[in-house]
């Protein structure tokens, strides 16, 4: 098992046994088994409590009996189990309590062991079993809390939903940061909310299917502060225990789409400079070299000459006004 | 051989003008129609004296009126002309290439002339029979 790997080389285990005799037994068991062990005694909830609340105390593993002077049953359990949080802890029980014990397999301890039965044999397989067994719940956890962090600490907004009624279940920081919205607003609301009526329906395709094409137009969004943003939607379904969850994340695309609208009317504007040039300014240029091509044919008299010399001047005083007309329509680009 | 005659359909006086002292200037006794949009150009075309001529149109394509496509679109809807008789040779400022694409549409188009028009632009339009 490559996973687990890292059991400690040096065990401290916290018994927690009024009876006397009971306890001298498992340590001798303990001792016998394990090379390095250190064997921490309480017989009671009060001095064993105070031990695993502080921050220096060591322990490995709990070994707990059920019924102390001073607390038992159920409520010693929890008590116990908030004061070490994450040391596992095996119940020493006998017949007499076999269901409180096996019930308390839902308080999350992990193993109980029945004191008439208890051996050296049997004691050491629990106690390594046991830890495996912490070793591994402690990496699923650190696994979760890194999940939780990719979720919380994502820069895009994102959120889980209930897949059934669109409630926001949860949303990260990016999330309450954009809209202005803090998690308790959230989690009243319903994630269509964030959508004018109108694109109920397409969200819901959208959520549906998962993918949306590249082409279809985006979403609306609005802030809390009423002002509306546009986005990308992308979204997931994810199971979980009795129902399913949508993780949705945005992109906000307002700027692009900002960008792509002042280049398209750029565009616009560079076509009808393009026009110009070809039919506007095109007009008086052919004519003026058309008169050149004419002049060059020697005219028959001087009258002739000044005739086109003036027409000339027409036509290019014509092509001057038109010159100033697109330079005047970069200017507005440049505005713009 | 049949009479010969050249049309300038463009609404430029002085672009006429040019284009008529070129002509001149090289076959004084080619007659020439000076029209000023194409509904003039149509016109002039239904005259019957003109039946047995052979006409060259030279076509601007930006006019008021009836523009230089219009003009084509009217001259094969209706039976105007003999178009065997006719060649159309499109002269227009423009160097917008959707022109020269659009022209391709219309078979009786003999060319495509970028203005101004040369004096072998000219030389050629006198020539052809």
């Amino acid at each position: 098992m490559e996973r687990i790997k890292n059991l400690p080389e040096k065990l401290t285990v916290v018994i927690i046994e009024d009876n006397q005799g009971d306890f001298v037994l498992i340590e001798d068991y303990l001792i016998e088994k394990f090379k390095l062990i250190e064997v921490v005694h309480f017989s009671d909830f009060a001095s064993a409590s105070a031990y695993l609340q502080d921050p220096e105390s060591e322990a490995t593993l709990i070994l707990l009996d059920l019924h102390l002077p001073d607390l038992g049953g159920d409520e010693l359990i929890e008590k116990i189990s908030e004061s070490a949080a994450e040391v596992p802890i095996v119940i020493l029980t006998g017949y007499a309590d076999l269901n409180l014990a096996k019930a308390s397999l839902q308080l999350g301890v992990y193993d109980y062991l029945i004191k008439d039965e208890i051996n050296p044999t049997v004691l050491h397989k629990t106690i390594l079993y046991a830890l495996h067994r912490s070793d591994y719940i402690n990496q699923i956890r650190e696994e979760k809390l890194n999940y939780e962090n990719l979720f919380h600490f994502h820069p895009q907004p994102t959120w889980l939903l209930d897949a059934y009624s669109l409630k926001i279940v949860n949303a990260n920081k990016a999330a309450q940061i954009k809209y202005g919205y803090n998690l308790e607003d959230f989690m009243e609301m319903s994630f269509d909310q964030l959508h004018p009526e109108a694109e109920n329906k397409p969200l819901k395709m959208c959520l549906i299917s998962e993918d949306r094409d590249e082409d279809q137009r985006p979403f609306t969004h609005f802030l809390s502060n009423g002002s509306e943003i546009k986005v990308d939607l992308h979204c997931r379904e994810i199971s979980r225990k009795g129902g399913s969850n949508y993780i949705v994340q945005i992109n906000d695309v307002s700027k692009t789409m900002e960008h792509i609208s002042t280049i398209e009317m750029q565009n616009e504007k560079l076509k009808s400079i393009a026009w110009t040039q070809s039919h506007l300014v095109r007009a008086p240029l052919s004519r003026i070299l058309g008169m050149i091509n004419m002049l060059e044919e020697r005219p028959e008299s001087m009258d002739e000459v000044w005739f086109w010399l003036k027409q000339l001047k027409v036509s290019t005083e014509e092509m001057d006004e038109i010159v100033k007309k697109i330079v005047s329509e970069t200017h507005l680009f440049d505005k713009k | 051989m049949m009479k010969k005659e050249i049309f300038i359909v463009d609404d430029d006086p002085i672009y006429r003008l040019i284009v008529l002292k070129m002509i001149k200037n090289r076959d004084a006794s080619i007659e020439i129609c000076e029209c000023e949009n194409g509904e003039i150009g149509l016109a002039e075309l239904k005259k019957p004296e003109r039946a047995g001529h052979k006409i060259v149109v030279l076509l601007d394509i930006n006019m008021p009126v009836l523009n230089g496509w219009s003009f084509l679109e009217e001259l094969e809807k209706n039976d105007f002309y003999n178009l065997e008789q006719l060649d159309v040779y499109m002269v227009t400022s423009s160097v917008d290439e959707n022109d020269k694409i659009k022209a391709k549409q219309f078979p009786f188009i003999k060319g495509f002339y970028h203005k101004p028009l040369s004096s072998e632009d000219i030389e050629w339009f006198i020539g052809v029979d």
